[in-house]
């Protein structure tokens, strides 16, 4: 029988210690340290390591993405990277052909674009995980002044490139976005 | 592992992948957790901003998740918001306090019409101000948007996270004596065959709880007991009894110094030499400095016959007579060993000079035969010690 993980996958962000197997009474059986420094894991360095994991499990974003927008022959835009805390895709995908398990994109305009997630992502366990987009940034490439902006409405952002010469849409911006 | 015969800290590494941790799988961990504990930031929240009303919608910190562990949001002026944490560091699960350090900050401002909107973003200890400036076709000027805040840092002492503060270290090997099959297992099934057909060794009864309970602990006074004396006797296995090998070997530490890094000091000063040559002496200075190590050099050639100019042999290579140290000293720039170090993020002055002028002071100092002369840097450069600028150029004249 498969053994199911304590607790939620990261992206839920209720994780705690606690999770991970710490106590803030755990001690070593019989008060004893390790037996072995070279082959053990003690009380101690095991409180301090869920402790780490816990608080890092907490702020690291659920998603990274590089995203081309494709203005000159108008398409979906093209996913040129993705890594999220379910997996990662080195190679570029078109938003309107999205590998099973990421995320989707779509034009909406010059510059203009739209990423869709999915209600719930699945970890390596099969443990399902609810996924809300809260938190997004997002950063223009563009030798020049320039901001993305982003706004988050449900399972859908859109981010919006903007040269700060013209203040215009950039046509086939390219940008990074973070998403939590 | 076997459940609850060996399922107790300290946790013994080995096993298969279905019933163990191995100690190349801890040693991954380890190593991620460290990597990715440098990078993570310390705290992403979302706020909106409209007029004197700035409200965060979501916060996610090292401290905690919801709003109860957010900063208190306020506004400052028009697309001038403030955020403030009542306390200069935040608790950790014992409720002590860690000192906050904020060393970066990343605004993203959500989108507003058509306007192209430059955010901007500063702090002062744990108080973070955020901007929003339109460009566009509503005028130039603060406005207010909210946005996406994401900050970076350090909380307490995570800048000097190490892979032995999760037990990691490069030896790390699976337990040969418990790794598979723990010392109770042994013991339970003895138990159960002394007891003979008249006692359930069906799991979950009292006489089962009672023999497991028996078996842990004889296996913890007994052979666990034994080994753990055997690990003490070496200092890289060491726990109880470091403070005596640290007086043994005549090796200083610090107060507050974790065990694992006493550990790895006692254990580069332990072996018995196999002479200063040179990859021994670079693999003692591997095991002693760990990451602050770069490399070992020595730098005037090696052709015998002509010694360089600054060696000073008594009667058979006496040296310039300008710069003879007395005494019928023996030294040559031949026979120095330049240590070249660097100082890694995090670690402070006072853990790096200890490092580099006390620890491994001492151990060249027993290492290398007594004609050589050694020094430290960081970066390639040039030395002092033996070379004409130390004779002439930093003399009195």
């Amino acid at each position: 029988m498969a053994i199911v993980p304590t607790g939620a996958p990261a992206w839920v962000r209720t994780t705690s210690f606690t999770h991970y197997g710490g106590s803030t009474e755990k001690e070593n059986y019989l008060s004893r340290g390790a037996i072995n420094a070279l082959t053990d894991v003690a009380a101690e360095e095991f409180s301090r390591m869920v402790a780490d994991l816990a608080a890092v499990a907490r702020t690291a974003p659920f998603a990274v993405m590089r995203i081309l927008c494709n203005d000159t022959s108008p398409a979906a835009p093209t996913v040129e990277f993705c890594s999220l805390m379910t997996g990662v895709r080195l190679t570029s995908y078109a938003g309107d052909a999205a590998p099973s398990g990421f995320p989707s994109a779509a034009r909406v305009g010059n510059g203009i674009a739209t990423v869709t997630f999915a209600s719930s992502y699945v970890d390596e366990y099969g443990v399902s995980g609810a996924f809300t987009p809260k938190t997004a940034l997002a950063g223009v490439h563009i030798g020049a002044g320039g901001t993305a902006t982003v706004v988050i409405s449900g399972q859908t952002l859109t981010i919006r490139s903007v040269s700060a010469a013209t203040g215009l849409a950039i046509s086939n911006a390219r940008f990074t976005l973070e998403v939590g | 592992m076997f459940g609850a015969l060996g399922g107790v800290l300290p946790l013994r590494l080995g096993g298969t992948a279905t019933n163990g941790w191995t100690a190349a799988q801890h040693a991954r961990v380890a190593a991620d957790l460290v990597a990715v504990g440098r990078t993570t930031p310390i705290a992403t929240f979302s706020f909106t901003k409209v007029g004197a009303a700035v409200t965060i919608t979501d916060y996610r910190g090292r401290n905690g998740t919801g709003l109860a562990y957010a900063p208190t949001p306020s506004s400052i002026g028009n697309g001038h918001a403030r955020f403030t944490w009542s306390l200069p560091g935040w608790e950790n699960e014992s409720g002590d306090l860690q000192p906050v350090v904020i060393t970066g900050a990343r605004l993203s401002a959500v989108f507003n019409g058509t306007d192209h909107i430059s955010p901007g973003i500063t702090w002062s200890g744990v108080v973070v101000d955020t901007y929003t400036e339109s460009h566009g076709a509503s005028g130039n000027g603060l406005v207010d948007v909210g946005g996406t805040v994401r900050i970076w840092g350090t909380v307490g002492d995570s800048a000097r996270r190490a892979i032995g503060d999760y037990a990691g270290d490069p030896n790390k090997r699976d337990s040969t004596t418990e790794g598979t099959t723990p010392y109770a297992d042994g013991i339970l099934r003895d138990l159960q065959a002394q007891r003979g057909s008249a006692y359930s060794t069906k799991t979950g009864t009292l006489v089962d709880c009672e023999n497991l309970a028996l078996a842990r602990f004889l296996a913890g006074v007994g052979p666990r007991n034994a080994e753990k004396y055997r690990a003490n006797m070496f200092p890289g296995t060491s726990d109880e009894r470091l403070p005596y090998w640290e007086k043994f070997l005549a090796v200083p530490f610090a107060a507050d110094e974790p065990k694992w890094q006493r550990r790895q000091k006692l254990a580069a000063h332990y072996p018995v030499s196999e002479g200063p040559k040179i990859e021994v002496i670079r693999a003692r200075c591997t095991a002693l400095l760990g990451d602050v190590f770069v490399d070992v050099t020595t730098s005037a050639g090696a052709d015998l016959a002509n010694p360089p100019t600054l060696t000073f042999w008594p009667g058979i290579n006496p040296g310039p007579a300008d710069y003879d140290l007395g005494g019928g000293c023996w030294a040559s720039e031949r026979d120095h060993y330049f240590v070249q170090v660097q100082q890694p993020a995090g670690m402070t002055d006072g853990e790096f000079l200890q490092l580099v002028n006390v620890q491994l002071f001492r151990m060249l100092d027993d290492l290398l035969p007594a004609t050589a002369t050694f020094s430290w840097g960081i970066g390639g450069g040039f030395f002092l010690d033996i070379s004409r600028l130390d004779f002439t150029g930093m003399t009195p004249s």
